[in-house]
């Protein structure tokens, strides 16, 4: 005969200490939250559209400015960084000013460990940006008129890849620390003004190994091999700093 | 047992309260009353631990005691459906209640694949009740439960606050109506 339940308890419930502790625990916590900004994003698709558009409309304005002109290729790197950085500006913080708008971090903050949280957003951010990149990228040389014959497609991804990490990993913690920002108006102005500075570093790698790859011939072996060291390296120093001082940026109220 | 002590809070200038010292015990259910801006919501905020006090000290017990809280100023995702959200509050907390019977005890098994901003708001009501006790938690912290709530759901939360206090666990409960003050409340807190 089945036993009846506790009075306060209902019925099909799984023991929350039972279910999982430590790693494991924290590893689903962190896939939840990712899954659930990727629905989000994938129903609203506020973030990837203007995102998205924003780059097309860059890349036509600059299409046409420049015409057929000739481009050095250290140009191109910087104009491509440039895009890439102001598209990325309109999309790397929604996950964490979203919360905030619609009255939902409170959850996050009652129900899951703080790192949990920063990693599922970190990693979504990722994939942006991997997307923003997969779409803008190509369409940049497909629009601008660029030299292509020499250029080292492996440097040219592996630098995009990391500067796109350093992008949003930056971005994910300037967003958790200005989403908390009580004049909602201002969030976007802070988010750009805060982590303009922080993406300085980051920016002069990728620009210098982009050129790298563009123009191998015009540049000595180490300019791309720096860059990505310093990529590596930035990538490692924010993640490390946003994991440390996170719980601190994200409770403190 | 949540306890505070001496515990004070402000806005600017402005306090909204101070000097208070008390405790949320197993098997008895607080009720906070007092006019509107009297610091019901931000007292309840202070025992969650989503804000800090200006003074004293609030004092939880370390995990795996556990807390459900439900305010109006706390929204669930509108772009999820009623069953996505409980199951991604189940998926971050690690275990819990399972989402059908959730859906079934708060009447919102008819909208489970409904997304939430299509909710009427004493659906969503139902829904942040559904997820605050979903985990069962050591305590439960309501504000104002009965908001936008019809009877059904009237007696839904009464259901709640009786069984938690049955269960010997902790419930806080803030409101302005005096009828569900003196049918929750086995202790008062009046920050007038």
């Amino acid at each position: 005969m089945p036993q009846k339940p506790p009075a306060g308890a209902l019925p099909n419930s799984t023991s929350v200490k039972a279910a999982g502790t430590g790693a494991l625990k924290w590893f689903r916590c962190a896939a939840a939250i990712l899954a659930k900004e990727a629905r989000v994003e994938w129903r609203s698709r506020l973030a990837v559209g203007s995102t998205l558009l924003f780059s097309l409309c860059a890349l036509t304005a600059m299409a046409y400015t420049i015409g057929q002109t000739k481009l050095q290729p250290s140009v191109e790197a910087a104009l491509l960084w440039v895009v890439l950085l102001f598209a990325a500006m309109s999309g790397l913080s929604r996950p964490f000013v979203r919360e905030e708008e619609m009255a939902t971090a409170d959850n996050l903050r009652l129900y899951a460990p703080s790192s949990a949280v920063l990693a599922g957003k970190l990693l979504f951010n990722l994939a942006f940006m991997g997307l923003i990149e997969l779409v803008t990228v190509p369409l940049f040389f497909v629009i601008m008129p660029a030299d292509l014959s020499s250029t080292n497609y492996g440097l040219l991804v592996t630098i995009s890849l990391l500067g796109g990490a350093g992008l949003a990993a930056t971005s994910t913690f300037v967003a958790a620390l200005i989403s908390q920002a009580s004049a909602a108006g201002a969030r976007g102005a802070l988010f750009f003004v805060v982590s303009f500075p922080a993406l300085v570093p980051v920016l002069m790698a990728a620009v210098h190994g982009t050129y790298a790859a563009l123009a191998p011939a015009a540049t000595p072996p180490e300019f791309g091999q720096n860059s990505i060291v310093t990529l590596i390296s930035y990538d490692i120093v924010v993640t490390a700093a946003a994991y440390l001082l996170f719980d601190w940026v994200w409770r403190e109220s | 047992m949540i306890e505070w002590r001496d515990v004070g809070k402000q806005f600017g200038r402005r306090r909204l309260f101070s000097g208070i010292s008390g405790a949320l015990e197993p098997g008895r259910s607080l009720v906070v009353t007092g006019p509107n801006g009297s610091g019901k919501s931000t007292f309840l905020r202070l025992l969650a631990g989503l804000a800090r006090p200006d003074a004293g000290v609030v004092l939880r017990p370390d995990p795996p005691f556990s807390i459900g809280y439900a305010s109006p100023d706390l929204a669930t995702y509108g772009e999820l459906t009623g069953r996505e959200n409980l199951e991604f509050f189940r998926n971050i907390r690690g275990g819990g209640v399972d989402s059908a019977s959730l859906l079934d005890r708060f009447g919102l098994s008819k909208a489970a694949n409904r997304a939430v901003a299509h909710y009427s708001s004493g659906m969503r009501q139902r829904l942040k009740l559904a997820v605050a006790i979903a985990h069962e938690p050591d305590a439960l912290l309501l504000d104002e439960p009965t908001l936008a709530l019809d009877a059904d759901g009237i007696a839904l939360v009464d259901a709640i606050v009786a069984d938690f206090v049955e269960a010997g666990k902790c419930i806080a409960i803030a409101t302005n109506d005096a009828s569900e003050a003196a049918r929750w409340g086995t202790a008062k807190l009046d920050l007038r």
